[in-house]
């Protein structure tokens, strides 16, 4: 095993990054599985097993989901809400300096960051639920089947549009999220992804 | 313990307790499933419909070409879904019933 650099101290504990990482792998197979951009992949696959996996993905989200929010209050230090998540006015004086190149750098996650993480979750709560709906009121599985079995076609079609509006609105702060990634690992000269996976970051 | 034991007992708990959830779904609506196993080529009860039949009843009612046949759900009835890039330049979507061949729904976009 290689020597650990003394003046690199552990930030993210096993559960915050696993979760990252499972997080991103359940919503990648649940984008690919029913999102239209890969309907000629989908064509060439079994329904039942795109079906599956979009469910089995979604249940993997929600547990996650669930799972966050409880680390959130009794996680190690970084993984809590009461250490990233910050007022809205120092969200933005933050976010102008990040802009003006004079952002300090956070050892756990900085107000921009800690910012993102909640409407990450937000939004992703919101494609589980609105999933969760469809699942139910359409096909009459899952957990809501039993409230929403009568539910008419018309709202199960604005259910679905919500759910692609929830995605849509996921994908587009993931893409937000790598942004900031790439900004503050050179603002600040440091592999952020590196240190998702290894939990490990400069001093 | 060291720190990579402690990962990986991490790694694995989490693993399990995020598909515990579709695990428990998956049980609690294939119970028909997994009694009456539905195969086209089986001796099936009077009624029950083939993926085939279901294919040759869509295009029937909606010429075109089929992009996929597949067992789906709709309404809590087990169902063959049979989606159509109709000659009409519409995409339809047909449910059929398994058990009785019975038209579940039809929607034209």
């Amino acid at each position: 095993m290689r020597a650990i650099d003394s003046t690199q101290i552990k930030v993210w504990d096993p559960f915050v990054r696993l979760f990252h990482w499972i997080l991103l792998g359940a919503f990648c197979t649940a984008y690919f599985s029913e999102g239209e951009v890969f309907e000629g992949l989908q064509e060439r696959l079994p329904g039942e097993l795109l079906q599956g996996m979009h469910v089995w993905a979604g249940y993997a989200v929600a547990g996650l989901l669930l799972f966050r929010l409880w680390w959130g209050f009794i996680g190690p230090r970084h993984a809590r809400f009461s250490d990233f998540v910050y007022r809205p006015g120092a969200t933005l004086a933050y976010l102008k300096r990040v802009l003006t190149l004079t952002a300090p750098r956070h050892l756990g996650h900085n107000p921009a960051g800690g910012a993102m993480i909640v409407v990450l979750l937000l939004s992703l709560t919101a494609t589980i639920v609105t999933g969760l709906m469809l699942y139910g009121a359409d096909k009459g599985l899952g957990p809501l089947a039993g409230l929403l079995a009568e539910t008419g076609s018309a709202t199960i079609d604005g259910i679905a549009e919500a759910h692609e509006m929830a995605t849509n609105a996921t994908l587009l702060l993931v893409g937000a999220h790598l942004l900031g990634v790439v900004w503050e690992s050179v603002l600040h000269r440091e592999n952020l992804v590196r240190a998702m996976i290894t939990g490990r970051k400069r001093a | 313990m060291n720190k990579q034991t402690t990962f990986s007992v991490a790694a694995l708990l989490l693993i399990a307790t995020s598909f515990a959830g579709p695990v428990v779904a998956a049980d609690s609506k294939s119970p028909a499933a997994a009694a009456v196993p539905v195969t086209a080529a089986a001796a099936a009860p009077a009624g029950e419909i083939s993926k085939e039949q279901a294919i040759e009843m869509a295009l029937k009612a909606h010429p075109g070409e089929v992009s996929k046949a597949y067992q789906d759900s709709k309404k809590g009835i087990k169902t063959w879904e049979v989606k159509i890039s109709g000659a009409d330049g519409k995409k339809w979507e047909l449910h059929y019933e398994i058990k009785t061949g019975a038209l579940v729904s039809e929607e034209g976009k």
